[in-house]
């Protein structure tokens, strides 16, 4: 029994010891992925540092972060586990802004772009993201809110953004309120941008997370913070 | 202590594994005996679309009945052709989706009791003048009564168990697609732990039971079997 034992602790000590050290580990809220993936690897290609991106939703990733996973860098998608993190004394590092998501009304089924008056006049079934805790969806629900319309649908809620993009793109959610990322680099149509004033900002923050790897997550963060980035990143439906 | 929605969870949860089991319990034994007994070349096949759910991720599952039910496809254009709602994100779109799911756990345990079944039962039987179904209701299902009961509880407690595919397909709409598993992921995503805590702990005081009344069961059986 003893010997299995330690076979097995052996070969999972392999395994754990076969993972790069040398890479900068990413974690990134999955609105962000495509974009992130993009960027680690321009900064890759510039500083021959690699870049490990994991994604997830905010909310997975920052309690995968309270246990121990061993990422230098987050990539939130709101500001609010950003500070939790803080205060949880995870780490004593800054944060940093690197976007500001916005909410589009998606209806590929309209004939043109729809207008304010088209979203007031909507009724029916609309996809969000989960209101209860993904960034975007509680967004959604501050419109709805602000224009009254908050009673009057019916939700499909999908886990993140990306999902509630998915139940529109496949067809079985006539619209949506969804990221205007996904539809710019989806090349969709036939959307109306979310007035900003309609809800809280889509703050997306980020804060390096390991004392050892500080100077490479230092690195990665200035670059994203860099002009050509930032300007990279508004061209892809941020603010 | 439990909230209002935690309930309707649990009401959910219940009514969509007992319409689960129930139409598997139709479907399945019928299936199962076509798989013990035929000889035809197409069983394999047959045999490993039962067991796929066993070994895909159910996130493969979800992806292909998402695109099934929308209203581009066949299977979505025909029901809302007679519905106003999409199969997407309502029960009954849940329930496809876990009798398919859930098919093996039920299919496998009943295949191998009619693999095992003694032949000479039934050949007894029929020179007795039994007919066709009165073997199976006096012969058959009598005796393996025990192998029905493991494929019900064990389809029963592998619905309760699901939570790739309704992620995928069932929107969270709370009193409609919103199931126990679904609810317990909000709670954690939203840092509600207590709440969570409460619900893992009914999940597992519930699974665990069945485990050992099923389990309990067999053992019992087994040593009626062995003193016999």
């Amino acid at each position: 029994m003893n010997k299995y034992l330690s076979i097995i602790i052996f070969i999972f000590t392999g395994l754990v010891s076969l993972q790069s050290h040398a890479a900068l580990n990413v974690a990134v809220a999955s609105n962000f992925k495509l974009l992130a993936l993009d960027i680690g690897q321009q900064f890759s290609d510039k500083y021959a540092i690699e870049v490990n991106i994991s994604s997830a939703s905010t909310g997975t990733l920052y309690q995968q972060i309270l246990r121990g996973a061993p990422f230098d860098l987050f990539l939130s998608a709101d500001q609010k586990h950003v500070d939790l993190l803080k205060a949880e004394n995870k780490t004593t590092q800054p944060d940093f802004i690197y976007a500001q998501g916005r909410l589009v009304f998606w209806q590929p089924n309209a004939l043109s772009n729809p207008t304010i008056d088209d979203f007031m006049a909507y009724t029916g079934r609309l996809a969000i993201a989960n209101p209860k805790f993904a960034p975007y969806g509680i967004a959604a629900q501050q419109s709805l809110e602000f224009t009254n319309k908050w009673q009057s649908l019916e939700y499909i809620q999908g886990n993140n953004i990306n999902q509630a993009y998915q139940f529109v793109e496949s067809k079985n959610v006539v619209a949506g309120l969804v990221s205007y990322a996904a539809v710019l680099q989806k090349n969709q149509q036939h959307y109306l941008l979310i007035p900003t004033a309609w809800h809280q900002p889509l703050i997306q923050s980020g804060i390096v997370l390991n004392d050892k790897k500080l100077k490479e997550a230092n690195l990665f963060r200035d670059f994203l913070l860099s002009k050509e980035v930032q300007q990279q990143i508004k061209s892809q439906g941020y603010n | 202590m439990l909230s209002a929605g935690d309930y309707q969870a649990i009401w959910l949860t219940l009514k969509l594994a007992s319409l689960t089991t129930l139409l598997l319990m139709i479907i399945a034994p019928p299936l199962a005996w076509w798989l013990a007994r035929s000889q035809t070349k197409i069983r394999p096949l047959i045999e490993s679309l039962v067991a796929l759910p066993l070994v895909l991720p159910p996130t493969v599952l979800g992806f292909y009945l998402l695109i099934a039910f929308s209203p581009e496809h066949f299977l979505g254009e025909w029901w809302l052709s007679f519905n106003d709602t999409s199969l997407a994100f309502s029960f009954t779109g849940l329930v496809i989706a876990s009798v398919i799911y859930s098919l093996p756990f039920v299919v496998q345990p009943l295949q191998s009791a009619f693999v095992h079944l003694d032949k000479s039962y039934l050949e007894v039987s029929a020179t007795l003048g039994y007919g066709k179904y009165e073997r199976l209701y006096k012969i058959i299902f009598p005796m393996l009564l025990p192998s029905f009961i493991i494929a019900g509880a064990l389809g029963f407690a592998h619905t309760i168990g699901e939570f790739g595919v309704v992620l995928m397909i069932g929107g969270n709409i709370p009193g409609e697609t919103q199931v126990l598993s679904i609810l317990l992921f909000d709670h954690v995503e939203s840092l509600q732990y207590s709440a969570a805590h409460q619900l893992s702990f009914i999940l597992l005081a519930f699974s665990t039971s069945l485990l050992v009344v099923i389990y309990g069961f067999l053992q019992k059986r087994q040593q009626r079997v062995l003193n016999a």
